[in-house]
């Protein structure tokens, strides 16, 4: 139950298997790191990390399809 | 990234930087790059706190996760302390038995009732490794970055 949960103390409760999105600030948080890191000026650092990010999930999300038709489909004609 | 050739490294910068991610770089003049720093390198570090509890932080029992936590600085050793001294212990929470297992352990081995388990606890793990890792790429830019006066000198005519 959410109400018995301590910050910090305890894993967050997670339910109903979301798990999977929190894989999404887990990119914004890294691109956020390295184009800070890799720009030359800041002036478009929000915009330019933002696009990083989307990138790289819409990547994973392009693996997590590819894989999908592979596994459903391609393999079961083998 | 640029290098002074007559000084190679800024290791006072580098240092700073591992003390607290991004303060290197705003020692450096830098400031809105060490803060933005800052902002992602601890947010994914307390991040993973936040979802994992401070058990994701084990110098004992996830040494290898430890090492790359370690690059996000103290804050990863105060973790790991809190989580010794308070869960670990068993002065938070109470005691339990462990269940059954085939990885060989002392008879009648507990846990305290706070030991995180589950998804939650591996992603926070992964959060806070992925934040150490992170935080060594700062120090080496740290190091190796010029002072911002420096920069703007050298693009002076």
């Amino acid at each position: 139950m959410i109400v018995a949960w301590v910050p910090f103390l305890e894993p967050i409760p997670l339910h109903g298997g979301v798990w999977w999105l929190l894989i999404v600030p887990l990119v914004y948080g890294i691109c956020v790191t390295y184009k800070a890191v890799r720009c030359e000026s800041m002036s478009g650092f929000c915009k330019q990390s933002a696009g990083m990010a989307m990138h790289v999930l819409l990547v994973m999300a392009g693996l997590w399809l590819a894989l999908q038709l592979l596994v459903r489909f391609v393999v079961p004609l083998l | 990234m640029n290098i002074h050739e007559d000084e190679p490294f800024n290791w006072m910068a580098g240092a700073l930087g591992w003390l607290l991610p991004g303060l290197g770089q705003i020692w450096l003049g830098h400031k809105k790059r060490g803060v933005a720093i800052m902002g992602g390198v601890l947010s994914l570090f307390l991040g993973g706190v936040l979802l994992g509890g401070v058990d994701c932080v084990d110098r004992t029992e996830d040494r290898l996760w430890f090492v790359a936590q370690a690059g996000a600085g103290p804050i990863a050793f105060i973790v790991d302390w809190t989580n010794g001294r308070f869960v670990r212990s068993g002065e938070l929470g109470e005691m339990v038995a462990t269940p059954p297992s085939s990885v060989r352990r002392e008879a009648d081995a507990r846990v305290s009732s706070f030991k995180g388990f589950g998804i939650p606890n591996e992603i926070g793990t992964l959060y806070c490794a992925l934040a150490g890792l992170m935080n060594v790429v700062v120090v080496l830019d740290a190091l190796g970055r010029c002072r911002l006066q420096d920069e703007a000198e050298r693009a002076a005519p």
